[in-house]
C-alpha cells in the first residue's frame, strides 16, 4: 500500500461550513480523478497530501511512513514530504529557463534531458515560460512534476486551460509518462472523457459524502453521465502512430495505441466503440 | 566650490540603502505572507516614519542616543560608539526614517506574485530563505528597484532628522541639505544654489532612470 489516508477537514464555503472526510488507499501506479463540483474540496485534498494545507484530524501515509498524524502530531513541512504537484496556473518560474526550471525542482541531468525530449521540450529548453504557449507550458509543468521523483504526482486540473486538440495530445502524453514513470497519481478534472481516458480509480466528493470507485467508467454509466456507442468504420490509412477511418459521413483518426486487434489493412471495415457525453435531443423524426 | 557635503550626502544615502535592503527584504518578506493577528502593529510602527513630522522621530533619537538613556549609554559603556552627533548615528537615523521606503513596494511586489509559485518551489523541498532568493525576488525586480531608489533618494533629502541628530559638523554631519540652508542662513546663495542644483540634478536623474527602466521591464513581461 503506497498511499493511506484518512484525513478530516473543516472547509468554509459560501453555503456554509462543511466538513470533508476522505478515507483512501492506493497502490504504486493507481491514476485516481478526483471529481464533483466546485469548492467541494478536491484541491485542498491535493493540498493536504502536498502539506500545503493542513488536516483538521486524522493520518496520512506514504509507503508507511507517516507524513500526518493529527494524534502524534506529526505533520511533515511540504518542504519534507516532496511531492510532484502541477499546479492549475502551471506556476513555472518566469525568471528561470524550461531547463532552469527543472534543474531547480532536481538537478538530475540525465532524469532532466530524458524527460526534456519524452515531452518534447528539447528546442525550448532556453526559453523563459512567458515565451511559450498554454500547451507548451502545461508540459513543462508536468516534467518538472516528474523531475521531483517523488512516489506522488499532484495534478490540479492540469487541462483546464488547453483548447480541445491541445488537451486531446496532452492527455496521450500524460497517459505515456504514467506508464513510463508509475507514480501513484492524484488528478483533479472535471472532464469526463478525460477522466475515463486516463484513471484506473475515482473518487468523487460530493455533498453527501466521498467515494472511491474502482472503475470511472461503470460509475459515470451509472448517472448517465456517459454513453457507450458501438459503430462501424472503413479503414482509410494506416500508419505507425494512427488509424486512419470513415465513420458515416466523417474521417476519424485513431491512436494505435487504442487498437487491440491484428491485424487491419486498408479497406477493412471495423467495429469501434466510443465514449460520449449525453447531450440534449435536438431533432426527432419518424423511421 | 566645497564638495565635502554632496559627498556625505551620497555616502549616506548608499550606506543606509545598502543596510535597508539588508534588513528590508526580510521584513517585508515577513510582512507579506503573515496573517498573525499583530501584523497590523508592526506594519503601523515601519510606516510611522511617512506621517510622522521629522522633528518628532529626531527628539526620540536624541534621547535615545544620549548617554543618559538605555540604548545610548549601552552603546558608550560596551563599545565606546557615541552616535549622537556623529556619521554612525545618521545612518542609524536614516535607515528608522527611510525604512517604509525600502520595505512597502517590497511588500507590495511580494505580495503580488502568485503564491503557487512560493508553493511550487516548497514542494520540490526547498527552504523559504531559497525561494526568496531564487524564486520570489527576482521576480519583483521593478519593486525592488523602486524601493532602493526611493530609500536613496528619501535619505539624500532628509533634513530635519539629521539637523537634530547630527548637528552640521563639516566632514562628519554637514550633509548637503543641512549645507543648503546653513548656506541660506549665511546670504552665501551662489554655494546654496550650487548644492541645491546638484540635488534637484541628482533626484531627477534618478528618478528619470527608475520609472525608464521600470518602463522597459513592464514592457518586456
Amino acid at each position: 500500500m503506497l498511499l493511506n489516508l484518512d484525513l478530516q477537514k473543516k472547509l468554509y464555503r459560501t453555503e456554509g461550513e462543511q466538513q470533508l472526510s476522505v478515507r483512501m488507499q492506493l497502490s504504486t501506479g493507481d491514476f485516481v480523478a478526483i471529481y464533483g463540483p466546485s469548492g467541494i474540496g478536491k484541491t485542498t485534498l491535493l493540498r493536504m497530501i502536498a502539506g500545503l494545507s493542513q488536516a483538521d484530524a486524522g493520518f496520512l501515509l506514504i509507503n508507511g511512513v507517516p507524513w500526518f498524524d493529527h494524534e502524534k502530531k506529526i505533520n511533515l513541512s511540504p518542504q519534507k514530504r516532496k511531492v510532484g504537484f502541477v499546479f492549475q496556473d502551471y506556476a513555472l518560474f518566469p525568471n528561470m529557463t524550461i531547463s532552469e526550471n527543472l534543474h531547480f525542482a532536481n538537478p538530475n541531468s540525465n532524469l532532466i534531458q530524458a524527460l526534456l525530449k519524452q515531452t518534447n521540450l528539447e528546442v525550448l529548453k532556453d526559453k523563459k515560460p512567458t515565451q511559450l504557449s498554454g500547451g507548451q507550458q502545461q508540459r513543462v509543468a508536468l516534467a518538472r512534476a516528474l523531475v521531483v521523483e517523488s512516489p506522488i504526482l499532484l495534478l490540479d486540473e492540469p487541462l483546464s486551460a488547453l483548447d480541445y486538440s491541445l488537451r486531446q495530445n496532452m492527455q496521450g502524453l500524460i497517459a505515456e509518462l504514467h506508464q513510463k514513470y508509475q507514480r501513484t497519481t492524484l488528478m483533479v478534472s472535471h472532464d469526463i472523457l478525460e477522466i475515463i481516458d486516463l484513471a484506473n480509480k475515482l473518487l468523487v466528493i460530493t455533498d453527501t459524502g466521498v467515494l472511491l470507485y474502482d472503475n470511472p467508467k461503470a460509475y459515470f454509466e451509472e448517472e448517465n453521465l456517459l454513453d457507450e456507442i458501438e459503430e462501424k468504420g472503413l479503414v482509410l490509412a494506416i500508419d505507425n502512430r494512427r488509424l486512419l477511418l470513415q465513420i458515416g459521413t466523417k474521417t476519424r483518426e485513431v491512436p494505435c495505441s487504442k487498437i487491440t486487434i491484428e491485424p487491419i489493412q486498408v479497406g477493412d471495415t471495423i467495429s469501434i466503440k466510443r465514449w460520449v457525453l449525453p447531450s440534449e435531443i435536438h431533432e426527432i423524426k419518424r423511421q | 566650490m566645497n564638495w565635502s557635503p554632496l559627498f556625505l550626502s551620497l555616502q549616506l544615502a548608499f550606506i543606509t540603502t545598502l543596510c535597508l535592503l539588508i534588513i528590508g527584504i526580510p521584513i517585508a518578506a515577513k510582512l507579506a505572507v503573515s496573517s498573525a493577528r499583530y501584523k497590523f502593529l508592526l506594519e503601523a510602527i515601519v510606516s510611522l516614519p511617512l506621517v510622522l513630522p521629522p522633528t518628532v522621530l529626531g527628539f526620540y533619537l536624541l534621547i535615545a542616543f544620549s548617554k543618559n538613556s538605555l540604548l545610548g549609554g549601552f552603546l558608550y559603556e560596551l563599545f565606546d560608539v557615541q552616535l549622537l552627533f556623529s556619521f554612525g548615528g545618521l545612518v542609524f537615523a536614516s535607515i528608522i526614517y527611510s525604512l517604509p521606503f525600502m520595505v512597502q513596494p517590497i511588500q507590495a511586489g511580494l505580495q503580488n506574485l502568485p503564491t503557487s509559485l512560493s508553493e511550487a518551489a516548497y514542494t520540490m523541498g526547498k527552504s523559504r530563505g531559497a525561494v526568496l532568493w531564487y524564486v520570489l525576488l527576482p521576480n519583483i525586480k521593478p519593486a525592488l528597484l523602486t524601493g532602493i531608489v526611493l530609500s536613496f533618494a528619501h535619505t539624500i533629502g532628509e533634513f530635519g532628522v539629521v539637523l537634530m541628530i547630527g548637528g552640521k559638523i563639516p566632514g562628519e554631519t554637514l550633509v548637503a541639505s543641512i549645507a543648503v540652508y546653513d548656506e541660506v542662513e549665511s546670504l552665501n546663495y551662489a554655494q546654496a544654489n550650487f548644492y541645491a542644483i546638484v540635488l534637484l540634478g541628482t533626484s531627477f536623474v534618478i528618478l528619470g532612470m527608475t520609472y525608464f527602466i521600470n518602463a522597459r521591464w513592464s514592457t518586456k513581461t
